[in-house]
């Protein structure tokens, strides 16, 4: 008999994860070659990996501090909009675009990807926060990892041709390391939505269970996210998050921050 | 790639695709402006000089109405080196309904040459019931041009029988460039009923999202709290202001039209004497 084990993510949500473990709990469901490429994603995803991510709120500082968001129901909300209108239809798209260019070793294109991302940041802590993140990944990746490829784009990001943005140099990394477009998306947007709701946690009452549940009720929304991100083009990147502009563009001026951006 | 001389697809549909190019150039210690090409229903309706001084003003669109389903509108203007022009629109842009799937489309290129000053001031496109539009703003810089631009998308005929966020499409991008590169690029893409209908929340229940770029190689450090001084005056108005180097922007969300237009002049009232070295004064457009 097949079990399962039911996590209650929500009163309305129930997500079934099937026991995969029945033919035989010793054995993996991964060849070698995937439990390396697993490990890679698990450790750069990681917020111990230094990147610094976890000190970015992405403008979400501001609606803590206004009360716009104040509890975790309303910080859901906001969360999977975040997800569904920002991050996944911009930073998602790059990150797609950058692993399938970094698999064909297409330089050029990760430099008009990266600049295409900045633009679309119209905020300046928004924008510095990407660049920042994504140098430290960058520097990370090449100081830990001895893996050829993307050598003109570290190059660019290092003279300062271009800027290195967050989404860019993740998707450019996991594919120099053969993983898929879609698991690239699928790490990338799972350890931002971690990473806010690890923010949100600090800032607002939100308790552990109650944080881990949010993520785990925004486990369709990242599949379907890394769906639509691999399936889209560089034109299809856009932002249609205008009040979270203003969020990210008012807290440059706040008078207690806790967050960089 | 933004281009400065257009001429009509011989594809295009007499009276469904309008076309004007013009230049904006020095002539006489002033700025003229010239059509180097049109096509109906643009019409060519000169221009005035609303300051009294060398920069002209210019109202772009047709007074003919809006767009129908299939309609393209194709407006290029260069100002060349060293030329000062205004381009604002005679109303609103009004985008109806396309029920056999076609888009709308709107699009406005310019090129500002070195020391030139664009300032753009277009009313509010507004996306009716129904309608599908793609609408796309360009705007080239050279390093020493200075520039005031600004975007307004509105929910819909928002005191039409609450005709809010009823359209099926949006396609909107306001871009700016700098020699080429992209400095800033607002776009969004909303294409089904769920997302049109997000945009409620995404706006925070505003009905009016307003973009304005100011870009000049002298902004001084005090020019976004101006910004927020001068256009955060108007009630009920959102605004977020940010500069990076020596581009400007600033987000605005407001409930009316006569907010949203208000906190725009504030933002021109702050930076105009920086940018043109005048102030803002209301612009006459009869």
């Amino acid at each position: 008999m097949t079990m399962a084990t039911r996590i209650r993510t929500s009163t309305t949500t129930t997500i079934i994860i099937p026991d995969m473990s029945a033919p035989s709990s010793k054995l993996s469901n991964l060849n070698t070659d995937d439990q390396q490429k697993t490990l890679f994603l698990l450790q750069i995803a990681n917020s111990s990996f230094p990147t610094g991510a976890f000190n970015h709120s992405y403008g979400f500082e501001t609606w803590f501090s206004d009360g716009t968001i104040s509890d975790g129901a309303s910080f859901e909300v906001a969360c999977r909009d975040w997800l569904i209108y920002c991050l996944g239809r911009s930073e998602g798209i790059a990150a797609a675009r950058a692993c399938e260019m970094a698999r064909l070793a297409d330089e050029d294109g990760l430099l008009t990807l990266d600049a295409r991302i900045g633009a679309l940041k119209l905020s300046r802590e928004a924008r510095e926060a990407s660049a920042m993140t994504g140098q430290a990944l960058l520097t990370a990746y090449l100081d830990v990892f001895e893996k050829p490829g993307m050598e003109g784009y570290a190059r660019a990001v290092n003279s300062g041709e271009v800027a290195g943005h967050h989404s860019v140099v993740f998707g450019a990394i996991c594919g120099s390391f053969d993983i898929s477009a879609t698991d690239t998306v699928l790490t990338f947007a799972q350890a931002a939505v971690s990473s806010l709701a690890g923010v949100a946690s600090r800032l607002i009452p939100l308790g552990q269970v109650e944080t881990q549940r949010i993520i785990t009720n925004a486990w369709p929304l990242l599949q379907e996210t890394a769906q639509r991100a691999v399936e889209a083009d560089i034109d299809d990147m856009n932002v249609a998050t205008p009040h979270l502009d203003v969020a990210s563009m008012k807290h440059e001026k706040l008078k207690t921050r806790l967050c960089i951006s | 790639m933004i281009h400065t001389n257009i001429y009509p697809d011989p594809q295009w549909v007499v009276g469904k695709q309008a076309l004007m190019n013009v230049r904006a150039h020095l002539s006489g210690g002033k700025t003229i402006i010239q059509p180097s090409a049109w096509r109906i229903p643009f019409q060519w309706q000169g221009y005035h000089y609303q300051d009294h001084d060398d920069q002209p003003f210019m109202l772009m669109l047709n007074s003919g109405g809006g767009f129908v389903e299939g309609d393209g509108s194709y407006f290029f203007g260069n100002v060349e080196d060293g030329a000062r022009a205004l381009f604002t629109t005679t109303a609103s842009s009004k985008f109806y309904k396309c029920l056999n799937g076609l888009e709308s489309t709107e699009v406005v290129e310019f090129n500002v040459g070195e020391n030139a000053l664009l300032e753009f001031l277009p009313d509010e496109a507004i996306p009716f019931e129904a309608s599908r539009s793609k609408r796309s703003i360009r705007i080239n810089l050279q390093l020493s041009s200075r520039m005031f631009a600004t975007d307004i998308v509105s929910a819909g005929r928002v005191h039409y029988g609450r005709e809010i966020f009823k359209f099926h499409a949006l396609r909107s991008s306001f871009e700016i460039l700098l020699e080429g590169k992209s400095l800033a690029l607002d776009k969004v893409i909303v294409k089904t009923p769920q997302e049109v209908q997000d945009l409620d929340r995404l706006w925070n229940g505003a009905r009016h999202s307003a973009l304005v770029f100011a870009y000049a190689p002298d902004l001084t450090k005090e020019a976004e709290d101006l910004v927020r001084m001068m256009a955060g005056k108007t009630e009920g108005v959102e605004i977020g202001v940010s500069r990076i180097g020596d581009l400007l922007t600033a987000r605005i969300l407001a409930y009316e039209t006569w907010q949203v237009h208000e906190a725009i002049f504030g933002c021109w009232s702050a930076l105009r004497p920086a940018i043109a070295g005048k102030p803002a004064r209301p612009i006459c457009k009869c």
